[in-house]
């Protein structure tokens, strides 16, 4: 074929794509700068003072030696482990069968255990700590009071100041995430893939075993993985109930370095190394475990009522199904509301120790309580919807393509799910209460660490709403004349926001319960409600403490029903647009 | 309306080369198919089109303006060339109006201006009377309308469709075809159209180019493609084909076994070598054992009625099948000897395949 070409000067290519490029460049690197402030710097600095010496500031490797060489800091490590095994097994044994209760048999109040369980899940677990204290303290404690009342025994039933009591207060509160992964394998596995297996004449166990339970076996595994690393870090529990009886965990070990004068912090940040070893070596183990799968559901048609009956076996499994339920919400929300209501708690809940006084304090009349409130709502706020828009900027560049080193973002945004909240506190302390960048006691600091802390969450969100959402849709804008941004702000910001306003809720709520990140980070300026209630159980002041704790709980609550009205609506919308949006 | 002037165009994925140096001139005004299976090349080309995509090499050409080259590409809302996608990618938030006026908003015309040229678009495709519904209310087939509507009422100067019938039902596909032939003819504007069905390619293009593995196999009419293969690819991919192999003769004769038969030669072989002999079956005629020109002896192995005609299985004597297409009328058994003519005209000696 002979071709004549047209010799006539081409009007250049690189003027018209000059200024998008420009704008998208210039977010790009805004968000980079962000992300090596909020997650690269506060690290690093961890790094670097952990092989520098407290007193003299040099260079050396003697906080590694003096941890494996003395025993007071082996023994709060060995305390983390045992804490973090018992905790993992304990609550898959509790909530491997309640998930398996709840979503396949006709076990009686099945919505309503499902709802406390995750009620149970947006419960600060050492809110749930304080309310164990009041039912369980050796001399004071309810149940006690009750026991030796009523058996005149000499002794307490049980002592909540214990390991095996912290073992089972962090588990129930850890069971929510079990029985969450495992329902929804449950859940989204199709219901051919149980219904095949008993054509061929298997019978209600043997297809359990065969194939229910390897199905959702990598879920298991996972949660399994996911209670381990919440022992292993979890802070406001073993301070409450393992520090006064002198046991640490690595968590407070930590926190003995800060409330020491001058604070141990180049220790500290050598301290911080195991636990993050710990959790960063499980998290690439449960993505080797998820591997491919991870973005794959076995997908397949509802499930209708056929549900396994389980007969005379109702009312142990709904005794069993109760456990969680009723330790992790019902028995200690009772005793902090009653609490609260009492003018003094030894006095027990008789109507004449009734006053709303604890309220009224709270909120008209101390500033602390007050402020803390304010401080709690508008720093979740503002850094929940901080983490949203990263999220959806660095999940765009990821799923989209948009540039060749998208996978160094994703890095960034993700490192912190394996930096427990204790970790990055000490780290944002030693990289923001210094100059040049000196944030110590502002609101910026506590914003800073809240947007490190959640960012995964907010990324992996934005990423799975993102890829229900066909790129063609984006073209078929570019083609008929939309820049880039015009194309994600008229078709791609529209289609996700049902999902947006879900995910901003999502990270909103975990914010508002947050105790160990932002410990070390605020004054008295800056409490938030959390860090507050921590302070004032220091005081001993009961009262206050349970009514700071129910606004809390009644507040956090509050927006979890309004998630879940959200999140239905956003799902349904998403549903009509995923029919129509994927490849067909 | 635009010429477009692809020159020496390719592109390479790591060490797979999707596209290797393709050069196409598509005339103003002109709908040019680009047919192949997949892996082909032709959803490639139809992305360095658009501008989604970056050249590893060559340039791209419209109406005297460079469009794409391996360092400038001008981003795809430049262009003025319009995609339309396999899955239609209707915005599920939009209405139908919506949906077609997003792209006359973009441009910032006046809103008399605007609904002039949605009502146009709409009725250009027939959707008039569904402009405010919303996508997940319509068909597929009206959903691919919209798609199409609004790619037109942006008045490109070009443009693509990326299979838009493959997600239709059968018959849905057969009219959607003759629909993009009208429209089309209505507009005029010059069109690319990727396809991997021959039966679309043939009945909607001027011109189609039939791709392999990245590079261009031939390029022409629909009547030249299918009559004039270039290669036993191109004869075989478009329509059922008979590929008899043979020794090359002389020029314009080839010898299947003892046989030597006429056929127009457009191969490159040297006498002595091994080519092929190309006929279509519905060329093919059962003729008396007693025809003395271009006549092959064979056995009935299949004989299937398929209401049109019949689709006859032949075993020649050297081995080689052949099929047949003959009138429903003639009956031929299994295992019944019979001769077939193909007439010279309807033969063509090509190279044999690697």
């Amino acid at each position: 074929m002979t071709l004549s070409f047209p010799t006539m000067p081409a009007r250049s290519a690189s003027a018209a794509s000059m200024r998008p490029r420009l704008l998208r460049w210039i977010v790009l690197a805004l968000v980079l700068v962000t992300l090596l402030l909020l997650v690269v710097q506060p690290l690093g600095w961890i790094l670097f003072n952990s092989f520098h010496d407290d007193d003299t500031g040099r260079w050396t490797l003697g906080n590694y030696r003096q941890i494996f060489a003395s025993a007071a800091l082996i023994q709060p490590i060995l305390n983390s482990l045992l804490l973090a095994s018992a905790v993992a097994v304990l609550s898959t044994l509790l909530g491997v069968p309640l998930a398996w209760l709840v979503a396949r048999t006709d076990l009686p109040g099945r919505g309503f255990i499902r709802a406390l369980t995750l009620a149970a899940f947006v419960t600060p677990s050492f809110i749930g700590a304080l309310g164990w204290i009041l039912l369980a303290a050796p001399n004071s404690g309810w149940l006690n009071v009750g026991w030796r009342a009523l058996t005149g025994a000499q002794g307490p039933l049980m002592n909540i100041y214990t390991m095996s009591s912290t073992i089972f207060v962090c588990a129930i509160y850890t069971v929510p995430y079990t029985f969450t992964m495992v329902s929804s394998a449950l859940d989204e596995m199709a219901v051919e893939l149980e219904d095949a297996a008993t054509t061929l004449g298997s019978g209600v166990l043997r297809t359990m075993i065969t194939v229910t339970v390897p199905l959702v076996m990598p879920a298991v595994l996972v949660s399994f993985i996911l209670s381990f690393i919440q022992g292993m870090t979890l802070f406001g529990v073993p301070a409450f109930l393992l520090t006064p009886s002198g046991t640490l965990v690595v968590t407070t070990k930590l926190a003995e370095f800060y409330q020491l004068f001058p604070p141990a912090l180049f220790l500290s940040a050598a301290y911080c190394l195991p636990l993050v070893l710990v959790t960063g070596g499980l998290f690439l183990a449960r993505n080797k475990i998820l591997g491919r799968r991870q973005f794959v559901t076995v997908g397949g048609k509802g499930r209708g009522n056929r549900l396994i009956r389980l007969k005379n076996w109702r009312l142990p499994a709904l005794a069993f199904a109760l456990i969680v339920p009723v330790t992790a919400v019902l028995l200690p929300y009772v005793a902090i509301v009653l609490v609260s209501l009492s003018k003094a708690w030894g006095l027990g809940p008789v109507p004449s120790n009734l006053t709303f006084h604890w309220y009224r304090w709270a909120i008209t009349e101390n500033a602390e309580t007050q402020r803390a409130i304010v401080n709690s709502l508008l720093y979740a706020g503002i850094a929940a919807s901080a983490c949203v828009i990263l999220g959806v900027i660095v999940a765009y560049v990821v799923e989209r393509r948009v540039l060749r080193g998208a996978g160094l973002l994703a890095a960034l945004v993700t490192i912190p799910i394996v930096i427990p909240g204790i970790v990055l506190s000490v780290g944002f302390c030693s990289a923001y209460a210094r100059p040049p960048l000196n944030f110590y006691g502002t609101g910026t600091i506590v914003i800073a660490a809240f947007v490190a802390t959640f960012l995964p969450i907010a990324y992996s969100q934005a990423g799975s709403i993102l890829k229900g959402i066909s790129p063609d849709l984006e073209r078929a804008a570019r083609s008929v004349g939309a820049s880039e941004g015009r194309a994600f702000t008229a078709i791609t910001v529209p289609l996700m926001r049902g999902g947006l306003v879900a995910g901003w809720l999502l990270v909103f709520i975990p914010i508002m319960r947050e105790l160990s990140v932002a410990i070390f980070l605020v004054s008295t300026k800056t409490n938030v409600m959390t860090t507050l209630i921590y302070n004032y159980k220091d005081g001993g002041n009961y009262e206050a403490v349970c009514a700071a704790s129910t606004l809390l709980l009644a507040a956090t609550l509050m927006i979890v029903v309004l998630a879940r009205f959200v999140t239905e609506g956003a799902a349904r919308r998403r549903r009509n647009a995923a029919s129509l949006g994927e490849g067909q | 309306m635009s010429e477009i002037h692809i020159r020496r165009l390719s592109r390479s994925y790591g060490n797979y080369q999707a596209l290797k140096s393709c050069d196409l001139v598509i005339p103003d005004g002109a709908l040019l198919a680009l047919l192949g299976p997949s892996g082909c090349g032709k959803s490639t080309t139809l992305q360095l089109l658009a501008g989604f995509d970056t050249p590893s090499s060559g340039e791209i050409w419209a109406d005297g303006e460079l469009l794409s080259d391996a360092r400038n590409v001008i981003p795809p809302e430049k262009r003025g060339i319009s995609l339309v996608f396999q899955n239609y990618a209707v915005w599920p938030h939009k209405t139908v109006a919506e949906n077609v006026a997003f792209g006359l908003k973009l441009r910032k015309l006046g809103r008399a201006e605007i609904e002039a040229r949605l009502t146009k678009a709409l009725d250009t495709v027939r959707l008039g009377a569904l402009r405010d519904r919303y996508p997940f209310e319509l068909s597929g087939g009206q959903q691919q309308r919209v798609a199409l509507a609004r790619a037109l009422a942006v008045e490109p100067k070009i443009l693509l469709l990326d299979e838009p019938l493959s997600n239709l039902d059968a018959h849905l596909r057969e009219e959607m075809r003759f629909e993009i032939r009208r429209v089309h003819d209505e507009l005029g504007i010059t069109t690319v159209y990727v396809t991997h069905d021959q039966g679309e390619a043939l009945v909607t293009a001027d011109k189609v180019a039939v791709m392999r593995a990245g590079i261009v196999q031939q390029f022409g009419s629909p009547e030249e493609i299918f009559e004039k293969p270039a290669n036993t690819f191109v004869a075989s991919f478009i329509g059922s084909n008979n590929e008899i192999r043979g020794v090359k003769d002389a020029p314009g004769t080839i010898r299947v076994g003892a046989t030597a038969l006429q056929a127009e030669d457009r191969s490159d072989a040297a006498a002595g070598q091994p080519a092929v002999l190309c006929i279509r079956p519905s060329r093919l005629r059962l003729c008396a054992a007693t025809e003395p020109h271009n006549r092959l002896d064979g056995v009935v192995k299949r004989s299937a009625y398929l209401g049109e005609y019949r689709d006859v299985l032949i075993e020649l004597a050297g081995g080689a099948m052949v099929r047949a297409f003959v009138a429903p009328h003639q009956r031929p058994a299994i295992g019944e000897a019979v001769s077939v003519h193909l007439p010279p005209v309807a033969c063509q000696i090509l190279d044999a395949p690697e």
